[in-house]
């Protein structure tokens, strides 16, 4: 018994010491004061500067702009590199797993500054397209990573039993194995979209200078200010997306488990 | 002949961006590596002026001391917390473990201020405590890529293990050293990789948390290339991307796990 | 046209993968009548689903041909064919339910319908109508007796119910050929006897061709017209239930097929083969003195008092299997497996006799490994990939080894074997398994076994070659083992004359 108490109360202190940078900005986001730390009385007021702040929110656009495209983008060609990959004879796809690794383990800043020497030297000017490429180069091999399990969990029959019965191989393609694999495809997509919006590395070595992300705005910023007050606004709002997200996620998932749980019982 | 579509040609895309985008960089910076800044002609010259400063040396010696700090702390912390969270005794309920993860949906440089704002206050900022302030920033950072491999890796221990260990007379301490931790090797290694690597190669967190008074590895590197010393950094990159082969040869034995950012969703 | 009765037919049909070097089928020759229920039975890795397979079309043969109604279609890919597959583990589409796993087929499919369009009469290619495909659905869930289902989620019915609707998505598009693969492999034991006369009630109602796949020779017994018996990429026979177990083609099918008594007989005059060290009549005619196999079904073996049949054996086991008994005969050092509905205690010594139509004699397979080798410079013989130790004096009378290492024969005269092409002969019982694997330079795996009463019969491959090995020990299937010769075991012949090769 004091063993379970004991254990459970350092679970809860080091939850509660990883959320207590971000609770101190969303506690201080309702006073009107530089820094945390200072509170001067509630207000909502910073929520009225945050979207009266145009270079803030042109930076949130541009973030949400970039992490759609370069998501979109990811997880078609991740899509269909794992499905390409699957179909391959061995040795090419051994051959597309290994490079697959190569983004995943290799340090950010070496694929920034790497792909930042390539356009430079084949004098490339750095365009929104080019900062998506280098999202789409952080993003893909996860999609990829999504959407293998799913392959390989796949009844490899079910390709050939649509052919047998009549599908051509475009179609059957279409209506079973991306069906199939439906669910590695959205949190494919999902995840390079959580990384494209945290990314922080690669788009400060391939933007355009005028171009910035919530982050690159705020870590101009830092580098002579605490975080803007204005942002402390912006991360109620961001918690709180996550806050939802995470519900809808967790209820989703149940309610798939009961209704499957259900129609079992039916049996 | 007529072009016959095949399902492997659909890794087309893929393998052309791969190549384009991630494989051609990198043999660029391997080119200029080798290339004089100055007469652009091949040359060792990077390598020999990276190791002839000492001053570049003891970036990388103390990154490396940084990164291996943080893992064991991260190590520390997370590995109860994993045990705890994958025991159905003391927890039983999923959602704690979305909660660990969660605060990596928050942007990486909000998070990283606020910790920064946070010190600064109470007194220990990177001003007056840069040591402290780094491994504070870095730990948080990276507490969640610890927990989440030793979590899905303890999910999967079978428990009657341990039963047998002290059913054939093994005490906690031995259970621990000569069953658990061996089973949970998989994950402790996957989560050092997570955590030793992007540890060395972050400048964010350092240069922010500790005010530019400690600079590790990756912020030398952004430094060099900032002054456009192409020729210079891309040799520092390529230690990087040494250094990180090697991690990779060396966990690739133990390690069959997923990447554990995958199971962010 | 000949061709017309036949629906499908298999031309000399060989298979081989991209990276394999052996061939999973080879020579394969069938023709197969309208409406017949055919059934490929052999052990795993018998090439009997790689047959299907590419009749199905998921694989197309390296040579050969395979003719639909007299055209070739081994080219045609799968979604172009007439014929329709139940898969081993269903293969159901599990993002689809019941209703529309079996209407997928039908709305793949695009029927020609005549319109009359400005006044001409033009043929287009349209998808049937919704009222079509739900009718056949209908129909087709009617027939597996699965009515209520349409709506049902794949993932909520049992293997049974999963089976059902696997075969209704089949019929469903009405197909020339039905090919069904292991069908009932994952299906219970009562369940599966049950689906037996199940499908063969449909077979009958159809009318359609069947091609069944299966290992278990009760059910190819049960529901075939006719059996085709697959072994290591070969037919080894095709026939109708009754010859295939009345008269099996060779020891394989013998054991494969039913129980069975094998053993290596000797044939004797006046239609006598000489088994279990006794002359047992016989009806089949073999030249005199050729060693052949003999199979006795068990309960073909009839048990008397001592002395009153041929040959006199001690009962060493028996066991109730309901309506009878069976009974292990010691018969000197032989086994012999009868059957029997009288009671006879252990241990005691019995008599047995079998009927001379019911011992049947077949050609022995091999009786003697042979090989196509060369001499290496170091006087050792190459087969099987390997250099063995061998005794090469032994190609030429009264002759040894020189310190040059050449042959020198007794009048003096050299010879430089090394590169000369020899034949080489092996026993059966002298090649020696050897579990210690890795101590032994050659291995080998056991592709086939056939118990012959007092020893098995192993057919043993490595990457070049095959060994029959006779032995006394039990292996399984599949085992790895090492493979010795010892090296007076090793016959060698000359192919050339010996002058050749004279220094």
């Amino acid at each position: 018994m004091v063993k379970k108490v004991l254990a459970k109360s350092y679970v809860y202190i080091i939850l509660f010491l990883m959320y207590l940078p971000v609770f101190l900005l969303i506690v201080f986001s309702f006073t009107d004061s530089d820094s945390v730390g200072i509170w001067n009385g509630f207000t909502f007021k910073l929520y009225g500067d945050l979207f009266q702040n145009k270079e803030l929110m042109q930076a949130v656009l541009n973030t949400l702009l970039v992490a759609f495209v370069s998501a979109i983008i990811s997880t078609i060609i991740g899509t269909l590199g794992a499905i390409g990959a699957y179909y391959s004879r061995k040795r090419a796809r051994k051959f597309l797993e290994g490079i697959t690794q190569l983004p995943i383990v290799n340090a950010e800043i070496v694929m920034a500054l790497s792909l930042a020497v390539l356009f430079v030297a084949l004098s490339i000017p750095f365009t929104f397209f080019i900062l998506v490429v280098g999202h789409v180069v952080l993003t893909v091999a996860f999609v990829y990573l999504s959407v293998k399990p799913r392959l390989v969990q796949m009844d490899p029959n079910i390709y050939e039993a649509a052919l047998d019965l009549g599908a051509t191989p475009r179609n059957a393609l279409y209506r079973v194995v991306i069906p199939e694999i439906l669910p590695g495809i959205i949190s494919g997509f999902m995840l390079s979209l959580t990384l494209s919006l945290d990314d922080f590395v690669i788009t400060q070595y391939l933007k355009e200078p005028s171009f910035e992300t919530i982050s690159t705005y705020i870590q101009k910023i830092l580098a002579k200010h605490p975080v803007p007050p204005e942002v402390r606004a912006l991360t109620t709002f961001i918690f709180l997306i996550a806050v939802i997200v995470v519900i809808v996620n967790n209820l989703t998932a149940k309610k798939k488990q009961k209704s499957f749980k259900m129609q079992e019982g039916s049996k | 002949m007529r072009f016959r579509f095949q399902r492997k040609y659909l890794a087309i895309p893929y393998l052309v961006f791969f190549l384009l985008f991630i494989i051609v960089p990198v043999f660029l910076i391997i080119y200029y590596a080798f290339t004089d800044r100055a007469t652009g002609l091949p040359s060792i010259s990077n390598l020999v002026n990276f190791f002839s400063d000492r001053t570049n040396v003891d970036v990388l010696v103390i990154s490396l001391v940084f990164a291996m700090a943080t893992t064991l702390i991260c190590l520390l912390i997370g590995y109860p917390i994993a045990y705890i969270l994958a025991d159905k005794k003391y927890n039983k309920n999923a959602v704690i473990v979305t909660l660990f993860i969660m605060p990596m949906w928050i942007n990486f440089i909000i998070r990283t201020g606020a910790t920064r704002d946070l010190l600064t206050w109470i007194g220990l900022g990177g001003g007056t405590h840069p040591v402290f302030a780094t491994l504070v920033g870095l730990v948080y950072n990276y507490l969640p890529f610890t927990i989440l491999p030793l979590y899905s890796t303890m999910l999967k221990m079978d428990r009657s293990l341990i039963d047998a260990s002290y059913d054939l007379g093994a005490n906690p301490f031995q259970t621990f050293t000569k069953v658990i931790i061996p089973l949970t090797k998989p994950g402790i290694i996957s989560a050092c990789t997570m955590v030793f690597m992007p540890t060395i190669s972050s400048y964010v967190i350092s240069d922010l948390l500790s005010e530019y008074n400690i600079v590790l590895f990756g912020s030398y590197i952004d430094l060099y290339f900032n002054q456009s010393n192409w020729n210079f950094g891309s040799f520092m990159a390529l230690i990087m991307l040494l250094l990180v082969g090697l991690s990779v040869l060396l966990t690739r034995k133990f390690d069959k796990s997923e990447d554990v950012r995958t199971s962010l969703w | 046209m000949e061709n017309q009765d036949y629906i499908i037919e298999l031309k000399n049909v060989r298979k081989k993968f991209d990276d394999a070097t052996d061939y999973v089928v080879e020579e394969f020759n069938l023709k197969i009548k309208k409406g017949e229920f055919v059934t490929f039975l052999g052990p795993s890795g018998c090439g009997k689903t790689t047959t299907l397979r590419m009749i199905a079309g998921f694989d197309t043969p390296t040579e050969g041909q395979i003719l639909l109604k007299g055209v070739d279609i081994s080219s045609l890919p799968p979604y172009k064919r007439p014929i329709n597959t139940v898969f081993q583990k269903y293969a159901l589409f599990p993002t689809m339910n019941v209703y529309e796993n079996i209407a997928f087929g039908l709305k793949m499919k695009k029927v020609p319908v005549t319109v009359t369009k400005n006044g001409k009469e033009v043929t287009k290619m349209v998808h049937l109508s919704k009222d079509v495909i739900q009718k056949k659905v209908k129909k087709a869930l009617e027939i597996v007796d699965m009515e209520d289902f349409e709506s049902r989620n794949i993932q909520t019915l049992s293997g049974g119910q999963q089976q059902r609707v696997a075969i209704a998505r089949a019929i469903v598009n009405e197909p020339e050929i039905l090919l069904l693969d292991e069908p009932l492999g994952a299906l219970d034991l009562k369940m599966r006897k049950e689906m037996q006369l199940e499908l063969k009630a449909m077979h009958k109602k159809l009318g359609i061709t069947f091609i069944y796949v299966t290992h278990d020779q009760e059910e190819a017994l049960t529901m075939s017209d006719t059996i085709v018996v697959m072994s290591d990429g070969f037919i080894q026979q095709v026939g109708k239930p009754k010859e295939i177990y009345d008269e099996p083609a060779n020891a394989f099918v013998a054991d494969f097929i039913g129980e069975s008594n094998i053993y290596t007989g000797t044939i004797f005059p006046d239609h006598k083969v000489k088994i279990l060290n006794k002359l047992f009549e016989m009806v089949d005619t073999f030249p005199l003195h050729q060693k052949v196999d003999v199979v006795i079904r068990p309960e073909d073996v009839i048990i008397k008092e001592q002395d009153q049949g041929t040959v006199n054996g001690k009962i060493v086991s028996k066991i109730f299997k309901g309506i009878h008994y069976q009974y292990v005969i010691m018969v000197g050092k032989n086994e012999v497996t009868a059957q029997s509905t009288e009671s006879w205690p252990v241990d005691s010594t019995v008599s047995i006799s079998v009927l001379p139509n019911n011992i049947h004699v077949m050609k022995r397979n091999i009786e003697v490994n042979i090989y196509d080798g060369y001499i290496t410079k170091n006087n050792k013989v190459c087969f099987a990939d390997f250099d063995w130790e061998c005794d090469v004096t032994t190609l030429a009378k009264n002759s040894h080894i020189n310190e040059e290492g050449y042959l020198q024969t007794e009048d003096g005269a050299e010879y430089d074997l090394s590169d000369c092409e020899v034949k080489v002969y092996v026993d059966l019982d002298k090649v020696i398994m050897d579990d210690k694997v890795d101590e032994c330079d050659v291995k080998g795996q056991i592709i086939q076994l056939v118990y012959k009463g007092d020893h098995y019969q192993y057919l043993v491959r490595n990457e070049s070659d095959d060994f029959i090995v006779d032995s006394e020990w039990t292996w399984n299937e599949g085992d790895i083992v090492g493979i010795r010769i010892n090296p007076e075991n090793i016959k060698l012949k000359l192919k050339g004359d010996l002058k050749q090769y004279a220094v």
